[in-house]
């Protein structure tokens, strides 16, 4: 096949070896982790430097030829990808730029994984204060920033935004910027908030509409010299939630999740609360006490915390555990059987909005029970990070992926609990370009109307990331 | 078992492939620090390269969006089958099946890379990998310096050690002579089928399998130990599968077998007064990942007095490919074996090392390679000849 001028000089920029429009690398970049089916692109590009994706985007303005930024691919909320877009791998700028002691923080490139940058601070003892994706350790610091995932650790680190001081972004017409206190020339990375406007929250959670993160400096903090691991058993989510909001209250904990649906047979709980903390011998002891006395008065059940010390300490961070289950086997037990399709909920809800909603969702759920049993599925979780005031809820339910009729059940089920979740007042913050976007961003008025403002004013010919956003 | 099959076993390819949730676990060791896990994909880069992409190509094959061609060929024999991504994959895919069988698909539509039918034609021809005939073989092979013709025990010394690692060979029957172990070698010993398996020619491999364990009968062989895990795992893991029953010998590998011989002080070694050595284990894929021997290799290294026992970052069911597999399986890729031994033994730079042992001809082979391209002075041994230089 002619390779197109566009193709050629993109070639002309990355080198023969970081370019490909062979059709076996089009399509192993044409699925990510959604369900969702994607287009074939028509080129594969991996820049080895911001230098050279600056270089990409003028050209790609120039043909008018949309590109799709791809860290790992393993966002979960809807692919972007459509027939003939060039995908722009970014795991090539992999490296970790520099760990600043002294100045708590550390920089690397876009394409690194979450898993590998902890992986390396923690060598020197220090770690994140925001511990990356809630998903996967293999998703990359670029995307994760991009996406703003919800991440472990978000009752006292916060959202993924929350650990992020400065960026570098190339932005869809070529230019390349800093932002906060490493946007002065003659300044590093260090401060988030320094020469005007936020311009590093701009690009958080913006899914690559306005720009393709190339590094990021992100918070980091010495590596606690104690923890503690709590798991209580609660007859009611109404009696839990309240724990939770009087231990968000105190602080004592560096996260709190809840787990619902799925429960181990062992437990007669309808939820279990697993509660993680960390901090010095003294604080750790204080705070412990704290934790159990809240739970004990909530009506909590102290239960074995194994699950929970897995969870948080080994290096896989997997959900098995909360559910008292090995590694791996909440993932692949009842999906062995067959393969399932997950049309993932997420969303942010406040206090009391998030225990209304838990209420709402019980009873659809139970409402729907001849029609989703019917077409076989199930729940396979209703989790809830919570943050420091509400919480982020995931909500799992599965379905017969080779069942076109159940699929399509699957999809109006997660349509019905995002409209249930924008009406008591939540918000999304995994977007993407699937159906969350279509179902959440254009009800937004005024905020919707702004986003496409800046869209058009940063990429006047929609090259980057079109769709993304709904915008 | 082909693509789009089920076999007998009841293992269906097409349900397997659509269980991969694409979550790239398949590449990472990230939790150690910023180590890639696939090391085709560490060189290659694109998905294509990885487990993750493969099973993405695998499907399109299956749901005939792809048709076999050269570069699909290429892509599915880029691996070394070092089982790394079957370690760590989140939905516990059987992944060295999955690919195997589309190696088998790949060779079935005619898809054999050149290298790789240069090597069955070596074995077809001649039994043995590199194509020398059984006249050279009389001359190059270490000999046995305690052939007991009546000897139950059997040394496969596998093609690697008897004609380019004969150090090897040669100083693991000096320590079972040493050990007073009765044992034989067989004299006209073939490949054990292992390369044309991994190639997808599992006609081929039968037959050099069914010649083998004919030859070992004749032999009166009971027990048959291996210096090359490849071998070995060939005989534990695969024939059964491949011929539907189990070996009928007993099988180990030349490590379990000195550190039971230590253990029971059937041999000894010499003590090393002030000696401090500093010596990093380089764990095979093929004898840990693979056969899940760890221990036995450290346990001997413990046992050699002055040495200090050091761990490479990635170590044991974390431990990486040196690439040794590469030489035969890419030869797409550019000096893939030479970067990827280069890659493993960089992860020791901050260590002050004095000598590197590996348990595997081929690992050692190819970590001599890559010591030479860094240019460090740092010594590769096979675990045999340390043993050996340090026994009374």
């Amino acid at each position: 096949m002619a390779k197109s001028l566009f193709e050629k000089a993109v070639k002309g920029i990355v080198g023969e070896k970081n370019i490909s429009s062979e059709k076996v690398d089009r399509i192993a970049y044409s699925q990510s982790c959604t369900f969702e089916k994607a287009g074939l692109p028509a080129l594969i590009v991996r820049p080895q430097s911001s230098r050279e994706l600056s270089k990409i985007f003028r050209l790609a303005n120039l043909h008018k030829k949309p590109v799709w930024i791809w860290g790992r691919g393993t966002l979960f909320v809807g692919s972007g990808v459509r027939d003939g877009f060039t995908i722009i791998d970014m795991t090539a700028m992999n490296k970790l730029i520099k760990i600043d002691k002294d100045n708590l923080c550390v920089t690397c490139q876009a394409g690194m994984t979450w898993g590998a940058l902890n992986g390396e601070l923690k060598k020197h003892g220090w770690e994140l204060t925001v511990q990356g994706s809630g998903g996967l350790v293999s998703a990359t610091v670029g995307g994760t920033i991009a996406s703003n995932a919800v991440p472990h650790g978000l009752t006292k680190g916060g959202m993924t935004a929350e650990g992020v001081i400065n960026l570098e972004v190339v932005l869809p017409t070529g230019e390349t910027v800093r932002t906060g206190s490493a946007s002065n020339p003659a300044g590093r990375p260090f401060f988030r908030f320094g020469n005007g406007a936020d311009l590093t929250g701009l690009f958080i959670g913006s899914c690559g509409a306005f720009g393709a993160i190339t590094e990021a400096t992100l918070k980091i903090k010495r590596v606690a010299s104690k923890e503690a691991f709590f798991c209580f058993g609660y007859d009611s989510y109404k009696n839990a939630y309240d724990a939770v909001k009087k231990m968000q209250k105190t602080e004592c904990a560096r996260f709190i999740v809840a787990v619902q649906g799925d429960l181990p047979e062992e437990t007669e709980a309808q939820t279990l609360l697993h509660i993680i903390l960390d901090g010095t011998v003294d604080s750790v002891a204080e705070n412990s006490a704290i934790i159990e006395e809240i739970n004990k008065r909530s009506g909590g059940k102290a239960l074995d915390n194994t699950g929970t010390r897995n969870y948080w300490t080994s290096h896989d961070v997997m959900y098995s555990w909360l559910r008292w289950k090995d590694k791996f086997q909440y993932y692949r037990w009842r999906s062995s059987s067959r393969p399932y399709f997950c049309p993932e909920v997420t969303a942010v809800l406040p206090f009391p909005e998030l225990t209304n909603f838990t209420g709402a969702f019980w009873k659809y759920w139970n409402g729907i029970r001849d029609k989703r049993e019917k077409v076989g599925a199930f729940l396979k979780g209703f989790d809830i990070y919570f943050a420091r005031g509400g919480g982020s809820i995931w909500i799992d339910t599965l379905y017969p992926a080779d069942d076109k009729e159940a699929v399509d059940y699957g999809f109006r089920v997660q349509k019905k609990l995002f409209e249930m979740v924008l009406q008591y007042g939540g918000s999304v913050p995994l977007i993407g370009a699937g159906v969350q976007a279509r179902y959440t961003i254009p009800r937004l008025g005024a905020y919707y109307g702004l986003l496409k403002t800046l869209k058009k004013s940063l990429d006047p010919n929609r090259i980057l990331n079109p769709g993304v956003l709904a915008i | 078992m082909t693509l789009n099959s089920i076999d007998k076993n009841g293992f269906d390819l097409k349900l397997e492939l659509a269980r991969c949730l694409r979550c790239g676990f398949c590449y990472d060791l990230s939790w150690l620090g910023q180590y890639s896990m696939c090391p085709v994909v560490d060189i290659c880069g694109f998905q294509s390269y990885g487990a993750k992409g493969k099973v993405i190509l695998s499907n399109a094959l299956i749901e005939h969006k792809l048709d076999w061609d050269k570069k699909i060929a290429e892509r599915l024999y880029a691996c070394v089958d070092c089982g790394s991504c079957e370690l760590n994959c989140a939905m516990a895919l059987p992944l060295k099946d999955i690919f195997h069988a589309m190696r088998v698909d790949a060779i079935k539509n005619g898809y054999s890379l050149g290298p790789h039918r240069v090597l069955s034609h070596n074995i077809k021809d001649t039994g043995n990998i590199y194509g020398i005939d059984s006249e050279d073989r009389a001359l190059i092979a270490p000999k046995n310096p305690a052939a007991d013709a009546q000897a139950k025990t059997i040394y496969f010394m596998g093609c690697v050690s008897t004609y380019l690692r004969r150090e090897i060979s040669s100083s693991t029957m000096n320590i079972l002579e040493k050990a007073g172990i009765s044992f034989n070698v067989l004299d006209e010993e073939i490949c054990c089928g292992y390369p044309l398996w991994q190639e997808g020619r599992e006609k081929e491999a039968k037959l050099v399998i069914r010649k083998n364990i004919e030859q070992l009968k004749k032999k009166g062989a009971k027990r048959l130990i291996f210096s090359c895990p490849s071998c070995y795992r060939m005989f534990k893991t695969i024939i059964p599968k491949l011929i539907g029953a189990d070996a009928p010998f007993s099988l180990v590998h030349t490590v379990e077998v000195f550190d039971e011989l230590l253990s029971k002080g059937k041999i000894s070694v010499k003590s090393k007064p002030g000696r401090q050595l500093k010596v990093a284990y380089h764990d095979p894929c093929e004898l840990g990942r693979q056969l899940g021997i760890y221990n036995a290799p450290r346990s001997i290294l413990q046992k050699i007095n002055g040495l200090q026992l050091i761990e490479f970052t990635r170590s044991r069911q974390w431990s990486f490919c040196c690439g040794g597999a590469g030489k035969f399986m890419m030869p797409n890729i550019k000096d893939f074996n030479e970067q990827i031994s280069m890659k493993r033994l960089k992860e020791l730079e901050n260590e002050r090392i004095d000598l590197v042992v590996s348990a595997c001809p081929s690992c050692k082979s190819n970590l001599i390679l890559g010591s030479e391209k860094l240019g460090s002075s740092i010594p590769v041994k096979d675990i045999s000849e340390l043993l050996y230089e340090n026994l009374f």
